[in-house]
């Protein structure tokens, strides 16, 4: 079963793409609240990444699903699910001439996020790790890891 | 217990009375006690600081200015002092106190006489002591009389005499009476420093008697408390009798002058007439009694005696006295003038920590603000947190340097700007200099403050020439009235101007000089907009003046035939943008249809009845299409302002389209129904004052204020460029912005906060100019000074905009709702500050400086961008008057809040010859049918429209001589003219008078008869707002209602 290590490679990659989209979006609203950048740049950058953001949380999402991972694919719905209630109300875009007065809000649920996607890539590289032994240790059929004490999830 | 009570009262009189005095005064007291020579000093310094009054008190919130200078030589000998004898240090300080003093000192010095010895006693005292006089900033806090927790010190010192006859904690807090009274007597006595502080002494023994019963009054010492019990009474009783001896013999003399009755009598006059005790408690708060019996249908409530804004002016100018080189209230109003010590004493205060701030308001003749020009200096401002040179700022180390007001860094004055100090430390060349004694100024900024040439005013007109615009005449009274306005526009001769207009497509106009007509260029391709000639279309008006006024003069003729229906609005809206952001300015909107082709139409929404009294009800008020919000930040980037006139009588959205007017800092003017027979005069008027009036371009506006509190959020037309910068593309006088602030730290130490606006922007004629307002507020320690010092307008200009806010979010009833939750707190606070004390039940009691708050909180709720449901006003009409009151300066508001209701047949009858006369006769009355006379003819007025309103059994006789033939007739299509006769000329020019005495918007009139439905009902009955119409409550209601949610849980 040589692709499930490629698989998890490649949410690992999502997964990192994930978090860099974050932090240059906190970055920016850091800036903003700090005065380095004014509201128009700071939010047409976060705007300009926002969708990228939200599309690519739900191929992340739904490559859960069709691998059939589960327990990951039902973590993966709650900021889904919050994103697609976002852009449905129209709420997804940082609103340049309120910008200042949610500020604070939209820098701590994009926190939050970004701890989930942390958490998130923890879980993706140990899976990767036990893949990539798990492909390896096959072929010599020597380790059963029944025996490791690692949820059955993975 | 009187001794003590004065105590007390001095530490927050002081602070009151002067800003100055207030500090170093405290600083005497607290330590003062301990050490006489300290007290000494900070009177010395007083007594110059007297005849200027300002310099020294500048410093006062740090003290270091005055008291430094004057002190300086003191903090040596301090230290010594504190540690014991006073009688050491009172000899050097007592000869020159003496002359100053001659009142107030003995009493202090013999408190600090005895204090001493307590103070050793006391541990916290003479540590307190040593540090606090070396350190001015320190002191300053002890003074803390405001701040009784911070420094426990001072209170023992104050207190003493208190502890020693009562143990009474909350003396200081509520003082509020008393400090008012001991301002009012320092002011009189003469230096307010030294008298603050000598006064408290003094004022004590004369103030005792009334002191009782304040304390009684006001159970909330909590700080003091603590200081007391520590220390002072034991020492303090004893010590308070033998003050006199204990104090040195010239102290002694001063005493035995001031101890004496005398200095109450004389101090009491001046501010108040003298009161004993219990007048002190009958002035901490006003009350009436509602004597409800339950389960009866009568609430024992009389309306006559329920408190209305009839003939008062709000305006309040609560620290004129005590801090006089504050700015007027007209350019800053703070919604209490009492800063808060500490997070917890904040919290208690319901009605919001803030500020409305007006700018540019107009002043009155002889009040201009200063210009001053550093031109070869530079401005001078704060090294370290940019705060602009201001009479509160102090000069230290000769005149070498000065301390910055709000950060107390040092800066270096620069050479060209070094004046010497004289004895009091004041620069000489005080009188030349209008940035150090005046609280306003305007500073010609230079090119640092430029990020390109100043703009020339440029004015640019987008106008709706569709099938409705043409036919309700709009058309034609615009074209006149912009040509009429052509020689008036600001900035002659650099103005510009320009026109687009569209229907179903836009029309350009070359308006090049050269031409002897304007070249109309039609562009029909509404996705991809373009500009033809981007260099003619905007031009120099005095160059092109012939080009304009021809195309002026055509233009209601070109069109008149137009039977387009269509409204290209966001294509014409791109052009203009394109066309005018190379330079910014005003752009000019009128609108009489529903934008309906091309980028940003909208769609008939707003009329869906179900959609009200459900969680999405707000969504009617929100902008709908985010284009138009994007416009609208990408216009204040390129200082472009936007005022709309809206004209149609049908729905065209104003909650989406006025965005464009909101972020850019413009104004939404809205004629509903536009007729040009009915609202001509209106129209003229309105759009002439927009285009006259003195108006800031390009201009960004900054609040500074003192470490510890921050401007946390901003409300009004504008848009932020940064958390604390407002962008606002053009200003005037009619325009306001109100914010909110919080405290950052859980106490704050300094006395004083400082505010300081400043607004940079680039005048009509070319100059880039910052116009800087500077206010002083005290800081202090107890709730009850803070609803002292209140101020019901600036209150209530902030809930309006906080209601309107919420109006976007949620239901109107919840915005209704949490108007009423806060003055419910608010006056259940107040009532537990109280109710302790004194038998209050069944009255309702407020302080008296919000005697008007639950009125206004009821009209609040009653304004048509608050009122009701669905049916109860359009929606269109609803968010025009939400934008409007969002920017209206805190004057307007209340006058629209709490219309004038006069009147007028007797005036008429009468003719009276003087004014005094007349405004006798023109009073105003309640705003209820009960005051309706039948036989009357009344005038009702909010500042925007005039209602006329004949009673059912008014003499025809006088209605013939005011409408001539048309008496009969319906009143709808009758319009008032002059006649001649005497009355409809005296009617005529009280219209006229009324609407010249405030010019920002023209009131219209309309006529109704008694009895005349529903004319009657729309334009008069529904604005009666203390009765009860349509489902909302009355007045009496309303207060019982309120009364009722106070008590619960009081």
């Amino acid at each position: 079963m040589s692709w499930e290590p490629i698989l998890w490679l490649i949410f690992l990659a999502i997964n990192i793409a994930l978090i860099s989209l974050l932090i240059y979006q906190i970055v920016c609203l850091t800036d903003l609240e700090a005065d380095y950048m004014n509201p128009y740049e700071s939010s047409s950058r976060i705007n300009s990444v926002v969708l990228k953001e939200y599309s690519l949380h739900g191929a992340f999402c739904i490559l859960f699903l069709l691998t059939g991972h589960w327990f990951i694919f039902l973590l993966t719905l709650l900021p889904a699910y919050y994103n697609v209630r976002k852009f449905l109300s129209r709420q997804h875009l940082i609103d340049v001439t309120e910008v200042f007065r949610f500020i604070e809000s939209e820098k701590k649920i994009r926190i939050l996020k970004l701890g989930f996607y942390l958490v998130l890539f923890v879980l993706v590289l140990v899976s990767l790790v036990l893949s990539f032994i798990n492909a390896l240790v096959d072929e010599d059929e020597a380790i059963d890891f029944g025996s490791l004490p690692l949820p059955s999830f993975f | 217990m009187g001794t003590e009570y004065p105590n007390r009262p001095t530490f927050p009189s002081r602070p009151a009375a002067t800003p100055f005095g207030v500090p170093q005064s405290t600083t005497p007291f607290q330590s003062s006690r301990p050490v006489v020579g300290s007290d000494a000093s900070a009177f010395r310094p007083a007594p110059p600081t007297s005849s200027p009054a300002m310099p020294p008190p500048s410093s006062s919130g740090p003290m270091v200015g005055p008291g430094i200078s004057s002190f300086r030589p003191m903090p040596p000998g301090m230290p010594n002092d504190a540690g014991r004898p006073p009688p050491t240090s009172t000899p050097p300080y007592g000869p020159t106190v003496s002359g100053p003093f001659p009142r107030f000192p003995s009493p202090q010095f013999p408190s600090t006489a005895q204090v001493p010895p307590p103070r050793t006693a006391m541990p916290g005292q003479p540590v307190v002591a040593a540090p606090v006089r070396p350190v001015s900033g320190p002191f300053s806090t002890p003074p803390g009389a405001h701040h009784p927790q911070i420094q426990p010190p001072t209170v023992p010192m104050g207190s003493p005499p208190q502890g020693a006859s009562t143990v009474q904690p909350s003396p200081n807090v509520h003082q509020g009476p008393m400090q008012s009274q001991f301002s009012a007597a320092r002011a009189t006595s003469q230096p307010s420093s030294p008298l603050a502080g000598s006064a408290y002494p003094a004022a004590r023994p004369g103030f005792q008697s009334g002191f009782p019963g304040y304390i009684s009054q006001q159970p909330s010492g909590f700080a003091q408390a603590p200081p007391r019990q520590s220390v002072p009474f034991p020492s303090q009783p004893g010590g308070y009798v033998p003050p006199v001896p204990a104090a040195s013999s010239p102290y002694l003399s001063q005493q035995g002058g001031f101890a004496p009755p005398p200095p109450l009598t004389s101090q009491r006059p001046g501010s108040m007439p003298p009161t004993s005790a219990m007048q002190g408690l009958v002035e901490d708060f006003s009350s009436f009694s509602i004597g409800s019996v339950p389960g009866s249908f009568d609430s024992g409530l009389d309306s006559k005696v329920l408190p209305r804004p009839i003939d008062v002016d709000l305006e309040r100018n609560v620290l004129s006295e005590m801090y006089p080189m504050n700015c007027s209230s007209r350019f800053l109003r703070l919604t209490t003038s009492g800063i808060p010590n500490s997070q917890s004493l904040a919290s208690r205060w319901h009605l919001s920590l803030g500020a409305v701030v007006c700018p540019l308001a107009e002043a009155p003749d002889g009040e201009e603000v200063p210009v001053v020009n550093f031109a070869p200096t530079g401005i001078i401002r704060c090294r370290r947190c940019r705060t602009y040179v201001n009479p509160y700022v102090t000069f230290t180390d000769s005149g070498r340097k000065w301390r910055c007001n709000i950060c107390a860094l040092l800066n270096e004055v620069p050479g060209e700007y070094f004046a010497h100090l004289d004895a009091s430390g004041r620069r000489v060349d005080l009188d030349q200099r209008p940035e150090l004694t005046k609280g306003s100024v305007e500073f010609i900024a230079p090119a640092e403050y430029m990020v390109r040439p100043p703009m020339p005013p440029l004015y640019f007109f987008l106008i709706d020439v569709s099938l409705t615009a043409v036919r309700s005449g709009m058309l034609e009274v615009l074209a006149q009235t912009i040509k009429n306005s052509l020689d008036s526009l600001p900035g002659f001769p650099r103005t510009q101007i320009g026109f687009i207009t569209y229907d179903s497509t836009v029309h350009f106009y070359n308006m090049k000089s050269s031409l002897t007509q304007p070249q109309m260029m039609v562009m029909s391709d509404l996705e991809d907009v373009f500009v033809p000639l981007p260099d003619d279309l905007l031009v120099n008006l005095s160059e092109s003046r012939t080009v304009v006024d021809a195309f002026l003069d055509s233009l209601p003729s070109m069109f008149q035939d137009n039977v387009n229906v269509e409204s290209a609005f966001g294509p014409a809206l791109k052009t203009a943008f394109m066309v005018m952001n190379q330079l910014g300015g005003k752009l000019l909107i009128f609108q009489s249809s529903l934008p309906s082709l091309g980028v940003g139409r909208l769609k008939l929404r707003g009329d869906d009845v179900r959609v009200y009294g459900t969680d999405k009800e707000h969504t009617i008020r929100v902008p709908e299409d985010p284009f138009y919000k994007q416009m609208a930040a990408d216009f204040t980037k390129y200082q472009i302002a936007v005022n709309l006139y809206a004209f149609s009588d049908k729905y065209t959205d104003i909650a989406t389209i006025g965005t464009l007017a909101k972020y850019t800092g413009g104004q939404v003017y809205y004629y509903p129904s536009f007729q040009a027979s009915v609202h001509k005069d209106r129209l003229r008027h309105e759009l002439t004052r927009d285009l006259t009036r003195e108006t800031a371009w390009e201009s960004v506006m900054r609040i500074r204020c003192g470490k510890g509190v921050r401007f946390t959020t901003y409300h009004g037309n504008f848009m932020l460029r940064s958390t604390d910068l407002i962008a606002l593309p053009a200003v005037d006088c009619d325009k306001a912005y109100a914010m909110q602030l919080s405290l950052e730290e859980t106490l704050l130490t300094s006395q004083t906060v400082f505010f300081q606006i400043a607004l940079l922007y680039t005048s009509s004629s070319g100059e880039r100019r910052i116009r800087v307002h500077t206010a002083a507020a005290p800081v202090v320690s107890d709730l009850g000074e803070m609803y002292r010092l209140a101020d019901t307008g600036a209150i209530i200009s902030l809930f309006t905009r906080l209601a309107i806010e919420k109006t976007l979010t949620s239901k109107l009833e919840e915005a209704r709702n949490s108007i009423q939750l806060r003055i419910v707190k608010a006056l259940r606070e107040y009532r537990n500050l109280h109710a302790v004390q004194h038998r209050v039940a069944g009255r309702m009691i407020y302080p008296e400086s919000l005697k008007y708050l639950p009125l206004y909180g009821l009209a609040l709720c009653k304004t048509t961008a608050l009122r009701g449901g669905y049916a109860d006003a359009q929606l269109d009409e609803r968010c025009a008057a939400g934008y409007t009151m969002m920017a209206l300066p805190v004057k307007r508001l209340l006058k629209l809040l709490y219309p004038k209701l006069i009147r007028i047949d007797e005036y008429l009858l009468k003719k009276p010859s003087s004014p005094e006369e007349s405004k006798d006769i023109l009073k105003g009355v309640p705003l209820t049918t009960e005051s309706l006379d039948p036989q009357g003819l009344y005038l009702f007025d909010d500042g925007f429209r005039f209602v006329i309103w004949f009673g059912r059994m008014l003499s025809p006789n006088m209605i013939q001589s005011l409408l001539g033939e048309n008496f009969a007739a319906d009143f709808s299509k009758v319009s008032l003219q002059e006649l001649d006769n005497e009355m409809s000329r005296e009617l005529m020019g009280l219209l006229k008078r009324e609407r010249e005495s405030d010019r920002s918007y023209y009131q219209l009139y309309h006529l109704v008869r008694q009895g005349e439905q529903p004319r009657e009902g729309f334009f008069l009955l529904a604005n009666l707002i203390e009765d009860p119409v349509g489902g909302s409550i009355g007045y009496q209601d309303w207060i019982l209602q309120v009364h009722r949610q106070v008590q619960q849980n009081a």
